[in-house]
């Protein structure tokens, strides 16, 4: 796809930047800019010194329901949705600057991130298409990420009533799932 | 007498530096990317707007007053319970965490439905 200004163009070459060095997936990239395959790969290859992977993108939304990941997904959407409230931004902006502010909070906790940026956009691409919402816990009043069509009268979140084996085994999920979740 | 208002002085003196220092600090955060700084700081687009022309003359006289211009953003049990934690946590350091971002996940919840 032609490009005709050129502003434009480094606008989206900042942004494609930017995503890359957040981790993002080629599909994201591709997606979000108008840029070319071609150029996209000379610039994933410049910044990141190696191909980026390959293969399909995690599809399914029942990952961002598991324990660990909702609290996760939970805390990225809130501030996601907080800054497409206030500001005037594009939406992938808005999810760069979201995550951002998301694995800092996380760092700052002493936690290792387990939303990687290219789920976090498919998240963001879920509520889109109405497919998961975010729903107040009755009890802590917090929202957390659910599907959008379940009985969430007296929805309670994970972290009021975590499930019976909640963090059991976490050393273990932490040591790997930072390698996996590309 | 004379200790009451050196002390009463002192404290007007640190309450000038808080105030200082926010204001400048909020403003660094507003220049510096303005969508992150309106999370961070919880004020609405106009206030950060405010900020963002402010002065050094103006940010020195509305520092010097005998008031605090930030207070707590968030003024429910629920949330310093979270942020003390002492409730639920089995005084594990990944449970201080976990209660950490529940606070993180209520207070900007909150947050958007001030915005909203």
């Amino acid at each position: 796809m032609r490009i005709k200004s050129i502003v434009t163009e480094s606008q989206q070459i900042q942004r494609a930047i930017a995503l890359i060095k957040l981790g993002a997936r080629l599909q994201v990239l591709e997606s979000e800019t108008d840029l070319s395959y071609e150029r996209l790969l000379r610039l994933y290859k410049e910044v990141q010194g190696e191909s980026p992977a390959r293969g399909m993108l995690p599809f399914s939304t029942d990952w961002f329901m598991t324990w660990q990941p909702n609290i996760h997904s939970s805390l990225f959407l809130n501030m996601y949705e907080y800054l497409d409230k206030t500001s005037e931004l594009e939406e992938i902006d808005a999810i760069i600057k979201a995550y951002e502010l998301y694995l800092e909070q996380i760092r700052a906790q002493g936690l290792e991130p387990l939303l990687s940026v290219t789920r976090a956009w498919r998240l963001v691409k879920f509520v889109d298409a109405g497919m998961v919402t975010l729903t107040p816990c009755c009890k802590c009043g917090g929202k957390f990420v659910t599907h959008t069509f379940e009985l969430t009268k007296n929805y309670i979140c994970g972290l009021c009533e975590p499930p019976a084996r909640a963090g059991k085994g976490k050393a273990q999920i932490q040591a790997s799932a930072p390698a996996t979740i590309q | 007498m004379s200790t009451i208002a050196a002390s009463n002085e002192q404290l007007l003196q640190e309450i000038r530096e808080v105030n200082l220092a926010y204001l400048m600090l909020a403003q660094h955060m507003i220049r510096a990317d303005k969508a992150q700084a309106l999370y961070r700081l919880g004020v609405s687009e106009e206030v950060a707007s405010i900020i963002d022309q402010l002065t050094p003359a103006q940010l020195m006289k509305i520092a010097g007053s005998n008031q605090l211009i930030l207070r707590f953003r968030f003024d429910d049990d629920m949330v310093w319970n979270l942020l003390t934690s002492h409730s639920r946590t089995k005084s594990s350091a990944t449970g201080a965490a976990v209660a950490g971002l529940h606070a993180n996940i209520v207070m900007s919840g909150q947050l958007v439905d001030v915005a909203a």
